[in-house]
């Protein structure tokens, strides 16, 4: 299962924002960190690579997320995945 | 030809085929596989031709980068120490090298004074070391920041006594001076998270970024990337006290 | 696929923490947390810039001035100054730090019982007005070159407009008044010709007994990085000593001190000896003129004979006997003023200024400078350059000397006194068309008691330092001090040497501070805005006189109304309506520069120094007058005067048109004047050479300076420069105190041996910017005849050793 820690920079409109934000606190598998100067910690953690990359690809194209940096990333737990597609 | 030499003739040719083939596969496979590097934005891990490898099985460079940075043990617990801390080293060492720069700088962008004896009535001896930078046991004659003056003692004054003798008691009031001088920013202004810093100083007396930024410069001033030559085309300066139209008088 | 869930738990707080470590480690906006949070107040954020010229020398940079929260926080170059081009020296780049010493004056104090006590505005300026009152004969202002030109304008108006008095007289009477005398004496009217882009094309630049590397270093950076540039100039320092200069010049000249006079009457004789002098430019553009008997500035008519003459004695080899400098160096002089393909500018200041013959030295450069033609094209120049940010544009233009009125007119002449009169809608006759008591006569009567015959009872002195400068001290100060009949009025912005010695001491605004407008060396008129407020309770020296002015105006002093009864300094807004700028909460209602500046600009056109309007000035990085409207809304200024490619008053056709010839004719005079032994020369008793100056760090007497950290530590205190044979000679060592002794006074001062200045044998050099160690208790006040400016830079000294080791008197 993928574990990804992830810094994410948030929109500076109110609105995308916070919505953004609740999407984040709503989602089982991403857990907050504490913000630091308007970037937010997050830890993505998945039950395979493609729930992984599906969950990554929902932020990007979230309006209230400017941009998204991989900080960490650990993929050892993952056995005879397969390729994804 | 005898039948027997025959026979090893071929095989060996055979051998040779067989080591020719393979290497122009090995060629082909190798060459066939790894992300795509050219491209920044692609962050590590998440590239599409991601595999992983059997266990205990060497990894192949592709799958290295595309593994991304994981962690072993000694890494996690450096970075716990590290977030533990709070602030990140990078930022200690700026606000430790900004202020030993402002030491001997009455603001940010006034002469530095400096900091060993000169001879009083020279002229041009202050290129031997400045007019590139010079490093000697750690210490950096660091390079003009501007173009060549003819007059260095002119604007630049020793931060000593320079005569022998004894002094007179300083007075009391003398030299307590109330100024505080401007500093900059001690990072410049990002349009989005990773774009390229705007100049957080005026570039007056400044036009060599290198003197300051290059890699004698001072740790953290350090540019990473000393191997782009045209630091204004991403690094604008500041308008406001660059003297733009519009902006100051 | 599951995993082990303490492995998953513990790979989430590894990726927690490497994502909260990259959140706060990556720099992302200019609001950096972990920076100290007194550094960060500090920042670039909410600086305004806005353009002034500096407040030090006569070179007048323009600077760029940062305030943030009415505080200067940065000086940087401006760019857009023609003057400097975005280039400062370390004065200029610490001058924001002049205004922040932690003693600043704040408030009126009135000495009591040998103490200063503070009191009101209110009662300064009554006591002010009783003094005035006692009998305004006796009352005298001494000022400064480094007044504003409002400032200069309204003290003059005040004296010689309101108290019919003559007795103001600027401190530039110690530094400038023998170039003024020597451009009146040659040219008929003050002031260069050329300006500073001669600098810029000169092929040879001759020093005249100055040191720009330190006291004029932007002009002289203009000159030498030239050669950065890969054009060749050609220096010769022809000086007393070796200084910072001498190591950018490819020949040192080192002469005997006054001896200048025989220097350049060598190269007049070998320019007339070797026929290369510019017959045409002579024949067409020049007299000669020399001493009468008695003498007199004008002097008298000589023909060219009786020149030639009187040069012949000065060959190569006599100048050599008499200066020291040998004779192949002046051939090498007259060789290049001989020659028609190279231009020369000379430079000089104090070293031919302070002189008991400034007059005559002056006249002489101009002479060689006229004989060979070496004039009127850029870089053909003899420049004075002035020490003083607006010796030139207060003093002089405005004329706050004993003897002139604005605009170059003097007080003996009629038409000029109706002139000024009718400007200052003054009765007739208001003006008292007496010259007034020049500096040294005005401190020599204020030491004089009133029972020998001195008239001067009060001295109001603003923006100067008389306690440091005055030379001679101990006759010119000294009795006026102890005598308690006379009194001293100081405008000051911060404890100095006058102050110490002040009865009433005024707290005064300071460069930013205040409104202000300066006129440089190349005749450069310079204006800036008040950007900070003063401290405490100090006022602009330019309210302090309007104040005075009303205050008598409100006892009944009648001189303080005009022909109509109104105020001297009655200003009204643009409405019409009269503003009470006299009452300091009303004084920036209006612009009173731009009021005075306007009434002043009229006086201008006289000797066609033609000032712009006050608003052009505020547009500009400064203006060189004559500023003539071409057409409706655009001035144009002048660069070089008197040459008809660019003086608009150069009569038509002419290539060269002295219109203010004393002679009427459009020609300049060519001076024959000889050489004679100073005063005061080395003997037996007193056996070295005394020479006293200034050093980069400080300006003048060092009361803003010193208390700039940086200028203070490069620059600490004062010493005397000692040949090293001499000190050998003496057994003294490097750093060691000996006392120096002249006729006047003692003073014991350290050695600094090859040092920031190297004396020749038989000579020691003190810089006067140590008020601890102040030098003028031994300096000589004998004076110029003609421009009554004594000679700081000559007189004899001897120097012992002493064996205790703590400097001072």
């Amino acid at each position: 299962m993928p574990v990804l820690g992830a810094v994410l920079t948030l929109s500076d409109q109110v609105e995308l924002r916070s919505a953004a934000l609740a999407y984040l606190a709503g989602e089982p598998r991403i857990e907050l960190g504490i913000a630091a100067r308007g970037r937010q910690p997050i830890v993505l953690s998945t039950d395979s690579r493609a729930q992984d990359k599906a969950l990554w690809r929902s932020l990007e194209t979230l309006g209230g997320i400017t941009h998204i940096e991989l900080a960490f990333a650990d993929f050892s737990d993952l056995q005879n995945e397969e390729t994804p597609s | 030809m005898s039948e027997e030499e025959a026979s090893g003739g071929a095989a060996l040719q055979i051998g040779f085929a067989l080591i020719l083939g393979v290497a122009v596969l090995g060629f082909f496979v190798g060459t066939g596989d790894g992300e795509d590097l050219r491209n920044p934005l692609v962050t590590h891990g998440v590239a599409d031709e991601e595999v992983t490898p059997a266990p205990g099985a060497m990894p192949s460079y592709a799958m290295i980068r595309g593994k991304g940075r994981g962690q072993d043990s000694d890494w996690a617990s450096e970075r716990k120490a590290l977030s533990a801390g709070g602030s990140g080293e990078a930022l200690v060492g700026k606000t430790a090298a900004l202020t030993d720069r402002a030491a001997n700088r009455a603001y940010d962008g006034a002469p530095p004074t400096i900091p060993h004896p000169v001879r009083q009535r020279a002229a041009a001896e202050c290129l031997a070391c400045h007019e590139d930078t010079f490093s000697v046991r750690g210490k950096s004659a660091s390079a003009m920041s501007h173009a060549e003056y003819a007059s260095c003692t002119q604007c630049h004054v020793v931060s000593e006594a320079p005569m022998p003798g004894a002094m007179l008691p300083p007075d009391a009031t003398f030299a307590a001076n109330s100024f505080v001088g401007m500093v900059s920013p001690s990072e410049g202004e990002r349009a989005w998270a990773i774009a390229p810093p705007t100049t957080p100083h005026h570039t007056s007396m400044r036009e060599n970024c290198m003197s300051c930024h290059g890699p004698n410069g001072r740790d953290p001033m350090v540019t990473p990337h000393p191997e782009r030559q045209s630091c204004q085309q991403c690094h604008p300066p500041s308008a406001g006290m660059d003297q733009a139209p519009g902006g100051a008088r | 696929m599951t995993i082990d869930t303490d492995r998953r738990t513990f790979l989430k707080i590894g990726a927690m923490a490497a994502a909260t470590a990259a959140a706060a480690g990556t720099p992302s906006d200019a609001d950096a947390t972990g920076l100290d949070p007194e550094l960060r107040k500090r920042m670039g954020a909410g600086v305004t810039w806005d353009k002034a010229p500096c407040r030090f020398c006569g070179t007048g940079c323009h600077v760029q001035v940062g305030v943030k929260n009415d505080k200067v926080v940065a000086i940087a170059g401006d760019k857009l100054a023609d003057v400097n081009k975005g280039l400062l020296c370390v004065k200029g780049y610490h001058v924001g730090l002049a205004l922040y010493g932690e003693d600043r004056l704040r408030q009126p104090m009135l000495r009591v019982n040998g103490e200063l006590q503070p009191i009101s505005w209110d009662k300064a300026l009554d006591i002010i007005a009783e003094r005035v009152e006692l009998d305004p004969k006796g009352f005298a202002y001494y000022g400064s070159g480094q007044w504003t030109i409002p400032e200069g304008y309204a003290a003059q108006k005040f004296m010689k407009g309101g108290l019919t008095s003559n007795h103001i007289d600027p401190n530039a009477r110690l530094c400038m008044a023998s170039a003024v005398t020597g451009f009146l004496a040659a040219y008929g009217v003050d002031e260069p010709a050329g300006c500073y882009e001669d600098l810029d094309k000169a092929d040879v630049v001759i020093m005249w007994g100055n040191n720009p590397a330190e006291m004029h270093p932007v002009l002289f950076s203009r000159i030498i990085d030239r050669r950065s540039r890969g054009q060749e100039v050609t220096l010769i320092d022809i000086g007393t000593r070796r200084t910072r200069t001498t190591a950018h010049c490819q020949h040192y000249l080192e002469f005997k001190p006054q001896s200048d006079l025989a220097i350049a009457n060598g190269i007049a004789h070998l320019l007339l000896a070797n026929g290369t002098w510019d017959k045409e430019f002579v024949d067409a553009n020049c007299s000669f003129r020399t001493d009468s008997e008695p003498r007199g500035l004008f002097g008298d008519a000589m023909s060219f004979e009786d020149y030639k003459a009187a040069m012949a004695e000065y060959t190569p080899e006599r100048v050599e006997q008499i200066s020291g400098v040998p004779a192949k160096d002046i051939r090498m002089l007259g060789d290049l003023f001989g020659r028609k393909d190279i231009r020369i500018t000379s430079l000089w200041c104090m070293g031919m200024n302070q002189h008991t013959e400034g007059t005559a030295i002056n006249t002489l450069v101009h002479g060689i400078h006229l004989l060979s033609g070496h004039f009127g094209k850029p870089g053909d120049a003899p420049t004075s350059l002035t020490g003083q940010p607006s010796a030139c544009g207060t003093a002089r233009e405005v004329g706050t000397l004993a003897h002139l009125l604005p605009g170059g007119r003097l007080v003996a002449k009629e038409p000029h006194r109706k002139d000024a009169e009718e400007y200052w809608n003054l009765p007739a006759g208001r003006i008292d068309g007496k010259p007034g008591f020049h500096t040294l006569k005005m401190f020599e009567d204020w030491c004089t008691p009133k029972s020998k015959g001195g008239s001067i009872h009060t001295i109001w002195v603003q923006v100067t330092n008389p306690g440091q400068t005055m030379p001679n001290r101990n006759k010119l100060l000294e009795p006026g001090v102890k005598d308690p009949n006379k009194f001293m009025i100081v405008s000051e912005v911060y404890p100095t040497a006058t102050t110490e010695i002040a009865d009433l001491v005024l707290p005064s605004a300071m460069w930013v501070e205040k409104n202000g407008m300066f006129g440089n060396s190349e005749r450069r008129t310079q204006q800036w805005f008040r950007m900070v407020k003063p401290p405490g309770d100090a006022r602009d020296d330019c309210w302090q006189t309007i104040a005075v002015a009303k205050r008598l105006f409100d006892r009944g002093f009648a001189g303080m109304k005009d022909k109509d009864g109104k105020f001297l300094f009655h200003i009204e807004d643009d409405s019409g309506k009269a503003v009470p700028i006299w009452n300091w909460s009303n004084y920036y209602d209006v612009n009173v520069d731009k009021h005075l500046f306007e009434e002043y600009r009229l006086f201008s056109r006289l000797k066609h120094k033609d000032l712009a309007p006050y608003d052009e000035y505020v547009k500009a990085r400064g203006m060189r007058w004559p500023v003539v409207e071409t057409e409706p809304g655009v001035w144009r200024e002048t660069k070089f005067r008197f040459s008809g490619f660019d003086d608009p008053y150069v009569a038509e056709g002419r290539a060269i048109d002295f219109y203010h010839s004393t002679t009427g004719d459009s020609r300049a005079q060519i001076w024959f004047r000889k050489y004679t032994d100073p005063p005061e020369m080395p003997d037996a008793e007193y056996p070295m050479w005394l020479c006293t100056g200034r050093v980069l760090e400080h300006w003048h007497s060092g009361t803003m300076t010193r208390r700039v950290p940086q200028l203070a530590r490069a620059m600490p205190q004062g010493y005397v420069e000692l040949n090293r044979d001499d000190a050998a000679e003496l057994s003294v060592d490097n750093g060691e105190v000996v006392r120096l002794t002249t006729r006047r006074g003692t003073l014991d001062l350290p050695v600094w041996i090859d040092g920031r200045g190297a004396p020749p044998r038989g000579s020691v050099f003190v810089p006067f910017f140590d008020e601890r160690l102040l030098i003028n208790f031994l300096t000589l006040d004998a004076h110029d005849p003609f421009s009554k400016q004594p000679d700081y830079k000559k007189c004899a000294v001897k120097v012992s050793k002493l064996s205790k080791t703590t400097a001072g008197r």
